[in-house]
């Protein structure tokens, strides 16, 4: 079996996208956060739509997060995902407040539920760099 | 002198003519020349000649109005201007053509929309070319943070939005079953609808395979191939044509914020819809309760009962009661897509609910006819939740 997952690479449109999946390659789940009103943000933008500043930096998440929603894939829409069907999609709220998409791992399907405590494990990918997935967290 | 608020566009403006193509799978034409047979259908229905057009208003299909314009051989266009909502483009187009009449910027516009949805949009055996339509607003959140998890449909997106409705209110599968049926049985009254023929109960629909939870394939719309056009004239000119006129009471778009990331949503469940009907009804005069009929964009089942509580049929939470016990079926309080709708008529982004909901009022919709029907409402829904509506009478 391979060490790769088959998911298909993230297609980065600039560099804010970049920077965000440079910081996961190198397995640091990192969001921006507003330098003038503390506003963590996601997917990234140019600017913080609560205060306006465009002064923003890096900052890493602690990866901890619950489930905010889900759902769970039984036919794969793109040629990757046929060796692994059926597989959960994650909507994961992090406790910095930003939400992100990721894959489940550790866990049957089945028992998902809101709320349920994660946190971030990184997978390496075919073409290089790693994507965040989540799985269950013991509290 | 004052300078009014905004421009008043209600019973401004009204449709006056619509047209179909046939809906099939496997069609054999580029859906441009369906979308012209439709449109010559729908100037023809009103009464009027293609040369008396001078609006255009296109959602992200594969015309443009330069080639509209020069196969019907119109030589003043005076207003052409397209719609990047998605699904909801043909509501919002309403919207356009409406302000554009009642700002006396052109007096008679189409609208049309058409595509391959069946034949050409995705790669399948024996397929000759491909229609691909691109949607810009969304390229960058879904080749970034959607598409490496397997999240590539609006099936498995939107489903984020129905998985947490589902679990946080406790609504059952019966409430979208309600859905899919209402539509199926509507449809079996059409000719134009391609499940005619095919009933379905709640064992049928439960039956059915998971597509991506909570969807199941009967919560998923038809794949079609045609077209299908609505004209609107200035409601002067309006009166004097073939047909009664449907007059455009009040129409509104909405998205939903942020309109281009479906996870990061302060409330997941606030969509563009709830944003634009509070606006439409208050300019419309009326309440959701005095509506005839609902003409509701049922790319899936939950999506439609995200609108329903959107639109203020119910509270939020409170769907399933509304749906149940045959409410929303001819017969029932609320006739929902009384066409059958994208799950059981054909896919036509929802211009074919708008050429529905012009029958109703018309008194045209034969076996389907809400009694006395005078009000009605049609929306659209696209991308990720934009909310269009329009809220037409007779």
């Amino acid at each position: 079996m391979s060490e790769f997952i088959p998911n298909p690479a993230p297609r980065p449109k600039h560099y804010l996208d970049e920077q965000f999946w440079e910081h996961c390659a190198k397995g640091v789940l990192a969001f921006q956060c507003c330098l003038d009103c503390e506003t963590w943000r996601h997917i990234p933008r140019f600017m913080c739509a609560h205060c306006g500043s465009e002064r923003w930096g890096w900052r890493e998440s602690n990866g901890r997060g619950t489930v905010y929603s889900w759902t769970v894939c039984h036919m794969p829409m793109t040629p990757a995902f046929e060796s692994i069907f059926p597989y959960a999609v994650l909507v994961v709220e992090m406790e910095e407040g930003v939400r992100m998409t990721a894959g489940l791992r550790d866990l049957d399907y089945q028992d998902l539920q809101l709320g349920m405590p994660m946190e971030v494990v990184f997978e390496p990918l075919q073409e290089g760099g790693k994507l965040p997935f989540f799985r269950p967290r013991v509290v | 002198m004052t300078i009014p608020e905004h421009i008043d566009i209600r019973d401004k403006a009204a449709i006056v003519g619509i047209g179909e193509t046939e809906y099939l799978r496997g069609a054999d034409r580029p859906s441009a020349e369906a979308m012209l047979e439709a449109t010559r259908a729908a100037i023809a229905d009103a009464g009027l000649e293609p040369q008396e057009i001078d609006g255009i208003v296109l959602p992200p299909v594969l015309i443009t109005a330069e080639e509209v314009a020069a196969n019907l051989g119109i030589r003043d266009i005076r207003y052409a201007v397209g719609i990047n909502m998605g699904g909801a483009s043909p509501v919002t187009a309403l919207q356009s053509a409406a302000l554009a009449i009642a700002a006396g910027i052109a007096k008679n516009v189409v609208v049309m929309v058409g595509w391959n949805g069946y034949s050409a949009l995705r790669p399948k055996p024996g397929i000759k070319h491909r229609e691909v339509i691109s949607i810009p607003a969304l390229e960058r959140t879904l080749t970034n943070y959607y598409l490496p998890y397997g999240a590539a449909s609006p099936v498995q997106m939107y489903a984020w939005i129905a998985m947490r409705h589902r679990h946080t209110y406790g609504i059952s599968e019966r409430a979208t079953a309600a859905v899919a049926m209402a539509c199926r049985r509507h449809a079996q009254h059409n000719d134009r609808a391609l499940t005619r023929g095919q009933p379905m109960d709640l064992e049928a629909y439960l039956k059915s395979r998971m597509i991506s939870e909570p969807f199941r394939l009967f919560d998923c719309c038809l794949e079609t191939d045609g077209a299908c056009a609505v004209v609107l004239s200035a409601a002067d000119r309006a009166r004097d044509l073939k047909h009664r006129p449907v007059y455009i009471m009040a129409a509104a778009e909405g998205h939903p914020y942020p309109a281009d990331d479906i996870a990061n949503r302060p409330d997941m469940f606030h969509i563009g819809l709830n944003n634009s009907a509070p606006k439409a009804f208050a300019m419309a005069g009326i309440k959701p309760t005095d509506l005839d009929f609902l003409q509701v964009y049922d790319c899936f089942t939950y999506v439609v009962l995200l609108q329903l509580e959107a639109l203020g049929m119910c509270e939020r939470g409170a769907v399933e009661e509304f749906v149940k016990d045959g409410n929303i079926e001819i017969g029932g309080r609320y006739p929902l897509n009384t066409h059958g709708g994208l799950l059981s008529q054909a896919h036509v982004w929802g211009l074919n609910h708008v050429v529905e909901a012009t029958r109703q009022l018309r008194g045209d919709a034969g076996a389907v006819q809400v009694p006395d029907a005078e009000l009605g409402v049609v929306t659209g829904w696209g991308d990720f939740g934009d909310g269009s509506l329009a809220i037409l009478r007779r």
